[in-house]
């Protein structure tokens, strides 16, 4: 029984006619009878002969782009949509963790959208009878039941929706996205939830951005792009591949008629080697080297530094670690270079940046930004655990 | 056949969402409104008052003997609840298209419970005409028993209606726009405002083909004149909304897979 397969995709494939992605009017559609020039089918494939299995109890993580195929591989599996070609197989009953808030009337108090939520995610009402005071001590949202949940704040939902959840049964857990909302704190009770779903043996297909959580959820991942699966193993190579191919993407994307021209971007070691892997307390440089367009005064730039989950771990701007604000007229080439020396754990992270300066003698402002510039991976085991490397020593006196 | 035996048990298999749904639009319909509870009657009595006032006092139609504020009321309880449901219906797949993304569950659901949402408020204006009867000193006879029947047609006919305007809505967006209009139309070729006996002799085979006209005729009969319906008619109407429900839901259920592509 454990070698069972709970999920089998054989060559699954699901096409869009592009005319077709939305709604219509009346209107467009009785003029395109009259137009006898139909255009050659314009399809996009949202998938593109998928096949993989899952075994009871794995947990498997679905990661790419948006627009990879991700979700149209939940849509198929909850059965929401039909594919166009290849088989799907399913054993066992399905249940879904879907945005928490989908299900949520806002004018209802919390304990009517307990019973509507839970009716819509599968729950019998008398089951729900049962457990009321244990959804709601988990929630920990009591003082709130009898008000309209118009009135909670985003975190709020969220908690109330995820404590319905947590009592769903299900064989297999379709989990897309939910850990978008919520803090910290809730993410991390999220995936303990999770866990204990694993526990008890049910196989998991969790789809997410969110490279930590994968990495915490997940026993194996796939890699999806453009429709198909790229690659599929263990989260860690992975999730590896994907920060591999997304970072030489991300070099070949040019700054068009911007006010600066960033002409590269390199994370090197201290022997000027571009790198990808460091090791923990490693030194590395950021480089950004950039062409004005146009005069641009007292010009700052700040680097951030993000771990998986997107947490942002390090923010730094140059004017703090400068005695002056440098001007630059047009066409001026800059270097910029930020030594940064890496007290992280095993781990990617990615590197951001901010540019601020005054254009042509307006005030101050953002002028140029790059969310994901570069990535790296802090390679090595060691023992501890987290983010940051404290570089830890302990004595015990007894 | 045997195809829609199984629709039906999956409906039932999912009989908790449908009442959640029901409930959630019946609960949110009253919540927010100071009027509440009062709205379900206010439109059809503000209509009875106002089609009372210019269709008995300014112009003289006829109500078959009937006093006007009954003759009218006695129509406009079934063709509110026709109306309402067939709006509602209308933006209900569009309206929950973040759950219709995301999960499974029959999608007849949607437009089923915006029908009982509406049943609802037909139930509630059907205590004040109760009242109305016993105030007028109209005195029901078993023939009120015929009540059943139609009624049981005409959710038939909504159903049909609502499951048609409800998948056509998800590919065309105008129909939630039209539905207004053509609801507006539909009332005045139906005997609302006036009785059928104004309706020429020669014109009656075609004014009869629309369903609605022998429902709230009957509505009428069996309530305020006390009398049966007409029985030729019952057994036509009974086939066409037969025809028409099956041919509505095979619809329905043909396309369903693919409102979540098209949204």
């Amino acid at each position: 029984m454990e070698n069972e397969s709970v999920i089998q995709l054989t060559d699954l494939s699901k096409k869009y006619r592009l005319g077709q992605m939305g709604y219509r009017t009346l209107r467009e559609d009785i003029i395109g009878c009259f137009k006898q020039v139909r255009k050659k089918e314009d399809y996009f494939w949202a998938l593109k002969g998928v096949s993989f299995d899952l075994k009871r109890g794995e947990s498997l993580g679905v990661i790419g782009d948006n627009g990879a195929g991700k979700s149209t591989i939940l849509k198929i599996l909850a059965g929401v949509t039909k594919q166009s070609s290849g088989t799907v197989e399913k054993i066992g009953k399905i249940g879904a963790l879907i945005e928490l808030t989908a299900g949520f009337h806002p004018e209802l108090t919390g304990r009517e959208n307990i019973y509507l939520y839970g009716a819509i995610i599968g729950l019998k009402r008398t089951y729900i009878n049962k457990r009321f005071d244990e959804i709601v001590e988990f929630s920990g949202l009591s003082q709130f039941l009898d008000t309209p949940i118009k009135k909670y704040s985003s975190g709020m939902y969220a908690r109330l929706g995820f404590s319905v959840t947590a009592h769903l049964d299900p064989d297999i857990l379709l989990i897309d996205e939910v850990l978008s909302v919520g803090d910290y704190q809730f993410q991390n009770k999220c995936i303990n939830k999770m866990h204990e779903f694993k526990e008890r043996g049910v196989s998991i297909v969790f789809v997410s951005h969110n490279m930590d959580a994968v990495r915490r959820v997940c026993s194996r991942t796939i890699l999806l792009n453009k429709g198909a699966i790229v690659c599929d193993g263990s989260p860690d190579s992975v999730i590896d591949e994907y920060y591999k191919i997304n970072s030489s993407n991300m070099k070949a994307q040019k700054n068009a008629v911007k006010v600066i021209e960033i002409m590269d971007i390199r994370l090197v070691k201290e022997n000027n080697e571009q790198a990808f892997d460091f090791r923990p307390g490693d030194k590395a440089l950021f480089k950004i080297k950039l062409r004005a367009k146009r005069n641009i005064e007292n010009i700052s730039f700040s680097v951030f530094i993000r771990a998986a989950s997107g947490m942002v771990i390090f923010d730094v701007n140059s004017s703090r670690l400068l005695d002056a604000m440098h001007s630059i007229t047009k066409d001026n080439v800059v270097e910029v270079c930020f030594e940064l020396k890496l007290n992280l754990l095993k781990g990617l992270y990615k590197i951001g940046f901010n540019i601020f300066g005054s254009i042509d003698g307006q005030p101050s402002g953002f002028i140029e930004y790059m969310n994901d510039a570069s990535s790296f991976l802090v390679k090595e085991n060691v023992s501890e655990q987290g983010i940051a490397n404290l570089e830890p020593r302990v004595s015990v006196n007894i | 056949m045997v195809k829609i035996l199984k629709n039906i048990k999956e409906i039932v298999h999912h009989k908790e969402v449908l009442w959640n749904f029901t409930l959630r639009e019946v609960k949110v319909k009253y919540k927010q409104s100071i009027l509440g509870i009062l709205w379900a009657i206010l439109e059809p009595l503000s209509m009875m008052v106002i089609f009372t006032i210019i269709f008995s006092r300014f112009i003289k139609v006829p109500s078959d003997g009937m006093s006007y504020p009954i003759f009218s009321f006695a129509a406009l309880l079934p063709w509110v609840f026709f109306s309402n449901s067939i709006t509602s219906s209308a933006s209900s797949i569009v309206s929950n298209m973040n759950l219709l993304n995301k999960i499974y569950f029959p999608r007849e659901i949607f437009p089923i419970s915006s029908i009982l949402a509406a049943f609802v408020d037909f139930c509630i204006a059907g205590c004040i005409f109760m009242a109305m009867l016993i105030f007028y000193k109209i005195h029901l006879t078993l023939n009120i028993l015929y009540l059943i029947p139609i009624l049981l047609l005409e959710i038939g006919f909504i159903l049909a209606i609502s499951l048609f305007v409800a998948a056509a809505n998800v590919y065309y967006r105008d129909v939630r726009y039209v539905i207004p209009l053509v609801t507006q139309l539909w009332m005045y070729a139906s005997p609302v405002i006036y009785p059928i006996s104004v309706v020429p002799q020669h014109l009656r085979p075609f004014y009869m083909l629309n369903p609605m006209a022998f429902i709230i005729d009957s509505y009428r009969k069996v309530l305020v004149l006390g009398v049966a319906p007409d029985w030729s008619y019952l057994g036509f109407v009974s086939i066409v909304t037969i025809i028409l429900l099956w041919f509505a839901y095979a619809f329905f259920k043909k396309i369903e897979m693919s409102f979540a592509d098209v949204i």
